[in-house]
């Protein structure tokens, strides 16, 4: 973003991230201080989520940086650890997949107790293989069947709890 | 300091009973198969086979768990390495240079020395609880709550101070974790953050949010890569270069040596044990070393000390247990449970009456040390081929593994979803260079930490500062734990100087 003869640098998901912290730390700060004001409450919250927000509002300052002669560093000219950490910087489409994973995480979380952990498992192994670029019409479902089976049927004979499960 | 009849009565006991020599292997099997499970933790295996500790006899029966519990400690370096994802809350610090090792196609030499590492702070940590099991006791029931929530505060900053880009996010991490570990009913009563939700009652379930939190941000981060080592010649397993990390701990004795020591004292106290113990050997062997850059990149001497401290603090986790009948962890009450299952009580009583158990159990545990080393070679031969399947299939694996885990230790949904949130937390953090560690160590010791709070504001009389004056171990904790957090500003302010000293 440009403002004039500046040019504004805002690390939209830091911020997002920050907010998020902060927004969680004011809600519990509040809830806290509804149930009680007494000492044995208060003893730790209060003065931790001060110490939280004050901290989430210096690094929202770092969010933000105002350059007036934005000046482009290549790779090369960075010092060696700001290097290091370029190398391992992903792709957007790597970041995409990367989140699309995260959300096929959340399926199978909010999905296995209705359609049981066994048919959630193996749609959740056939979606991610597919995405992170595993190829084979052949290799694909039986590797997640198979996964499936092993992980799924071994937990639910191993484990003390009843598995929610379909087939198993 | 020694009682010769008690080690002959000792030695006796262990030629007695050939059970007691059979149930090392497997009980070492276990454990390392569970700790390098994410989520099945040897604490969780030691509760399964409590049950078959009924058909055997009293020395049998522990010398069976506390196999489990050694294995498990070198088995929760497994995935610290190989996938930068801590099997057991004792070894988020192996995590730090052991996963940056197998990065580097260097995870032969840091499982080896993992290895060597474990097995020789196993074996110092029960040498010295050999020699002073009685006075480390009375030493830790002397420590207050104002000395426990130190010592707790202590490893988070030092922790938070080291592990991020910048101290402020450290803190941030380290404070968030704390508060949200704080979620539930509180010492006092108090219910807050529950957003009525009953599970969180209890508070946020600690075991499955850091493997979400550590699953996610290395997992998702991984995304787009082929594999985790990318040369394909340093996949393979060689022993050679296991041999190679096995002899590089001889090369270091001290930094062995002294996280061998803060493993056994911090793992002596309860409540924090083997959780902080790793962190604060990690980032002590940091703060001295030459090259404090150099951690955090696959430093060997990191590993080191963080493994030496986690494995030795299981002698130091005993001493509260044999000597006091105090439980420090999960580890050491199921042992108290099978001590009672065979109608033994633990305690100054046990140990003045049944020295020549006590050290049955220490001998065993040498024994147990000899034995890893063979054992947990043999596991390396297996776990080590993870690095060669592509990522594309290692990723999703070990998520599905990973929620299952979840599952496995809170019984319901809880854990799952837990996972979930603080999975996309983890990630959001990592990419924005937060320390997750801090995180998680904040969530692991937030309730302690308050309770001790709520107890030292209650018998220092609101908080006069004349009770802290008469307690210098207290005062002594307090001036490490301000170090600790303006150590970073120092060696800054420090580096600056002598720069400045030597261009002048």
């Amino acid at each position: 973003m440009r403002l004039g003869p500046w040019k504004i640098d805002v690390e939209y998901g830091h911020l997002a991230l920050v907010i998020v912290i902060a927004g969680v730390t004011g809600f519990y700060l509040a809830d806290t201080l509804q149930v009680s004001r007494n000492i044995n409450n208060i003893i730790l919250v209060v003065p931790l989520a001060m110490l939280l927000l004050g901290l989430c509002l210096l690094v929202v300052t770092q969010c933000i940086r105002f350059r007036k002669h934005p000046v482009q560093k290549r790779a090369t000219q960075l010092p060696n650890h700001e290097r290091d950490e370029l190398e391992q910087e992903q792709s957007p489409m790597d970041l995409l997949h990367a989140f699309l994973l995260l959300l096929g995480v959340g399926a199978l979380v909010m999905s296995y107790p209705l359609i049981g952990l066994d048919v959630a498992t193996l749609l959740f192994m056939i979606f991610a293989l597919l995405l992170l670029g595993v190829r084979g019409w052949l290799f694909v479902p039986i590797y997640a069947a198979s996964f499936t089976a092993v992980v799924v049927g071994g937990a639910s004979r191993l484990l003390p709890y009843p598995l929610p499960t379909l087939l198993f | 300091m020694l009682d010769s009849s008690a080690i002959l009565g000792a030695i006796s006991l262990l030629g007695s009973d050939i059970n007691i020599w059979l149930v090392i292997i497997p009980g070492l099997l276990i454990g390392l198969i569970a700790g390098s499970i994410a989520g099945v933790s040897n604490t969780m295996a030691m509760a399964i086979c409590l049950p078959l500790t009924l058909y055997m006899d009293f020395l049998p029966a522990v010398m069976f768990l506390t196999a489990i519990f050694t294995g498990g400690g070198y088995g929760g370096a497994v995935t610290s390495i190989l996938m930068g994802i801590p099997g057991t809350t004792s070894s988020v610090a192996t995590t730090f240079d052991g996963y940056p090792m197998a990065r580097k196609g260097l995870h032969n030499e840091a499982l080896g020395l993992a290895l060597m590492s474990s097995v020789l702070g196993v074996l110092v940590g029960y040498i010295i609880l050999l020699f002073v099991v009685a006075p480390l006791g009375n030493w830790v029931i002397r420590l207050g709550p104002a000395e426990m929530l130190l010592v707790a505060l202590w490893g988070l900053t030092m922790i938070a101070a080291l592990g991020g880009k910048r101290l402020s996010r450290g803190l941030i991490a380290g404070g968030f974790g704390l508060l949200l570990g704080t979620v539930g009913m509180n010492t006092s009563g108090y219910v807050r953050g529950t957003m009525d939700i009953p599970f969180l009652l209890d508070g946020i379930p600690v075991v499955p949010a850091m493997m979400g939190m550590f699953a996610a941000s290395q997992l998702f981060t991984l995304v787009g890569s082929q594999f985790l080592i990318k040369d394909k010649a340093a996949r393979r397993a060689d022993y050679r270069r296991v041999l190679s990390g096995f002899l590089s701990v001889l090369r270091y004795p001290f930094f062995q040596l002294r996280g061998t020591l803060i493993g056994v004292f911090v793992g002596a106290i309860p409540g924090v044990g083997s959780s902080v113990g790793n962190l604060i050997a990690y980032a002590q062997a940091k703060r001295t070393d030459k090259d404090p850059d150099s951690y955090g990149k696959g430093n060997p001497k990191g590993v080191m000390a963080a493994e030496s401290a986690n494995s030795s603090s299981e002698g130091g986790s005993m001493v509260t247990m044999l000597a006091l009948g105090l439980p420090g962890g999960g580890g050491t009450a199921m042992l108290l449970a099978a001590f009672a299952m065979h109608n033994v009580t633990g305690g100054p009583q046990f140990i003045n009456q049944n020295m020549d158990i006590v050290y049955t159990i220490i001998f065993g545990n040498f024994i147990q040390a000899a034995l890893l080393l063979v054992v947990g070679l043999g596991f390396l031969a297996v776990a080590g081929n993870i690095v060669r399947v592509p990522l594309t299939i290692l990723i999703p694996s070990v998520l599905v593994l990973a929620l299952i885990g979840s599952f496995a230790v809170t019984g319901d949904h809880a854990g799952p979803i837990t996972l979930f949130v603080f999975a996309g937390l983890g990630w959001l953090m990592k990419r924005y260079g937060y320390p997750v560690a801090a995180c998680v160590v904040g969530l692991l010791l937030g309730r302690m930490v308050e309770s001790e709070l709520i107890r030292t504001w209650q018998i220092s009389g609101g908080g006069e500062l004349a009770f802290f004056l008469g307690r210098p171990v207290a005062m002594a904790f307090a001036i490490l734990l301000v170090l600790s957090l303006l150590q970073p500003l120092i060696m800054r302010k420090f580096t600056a100087w002598r720069t400045r000293n030597r261009s002048a």
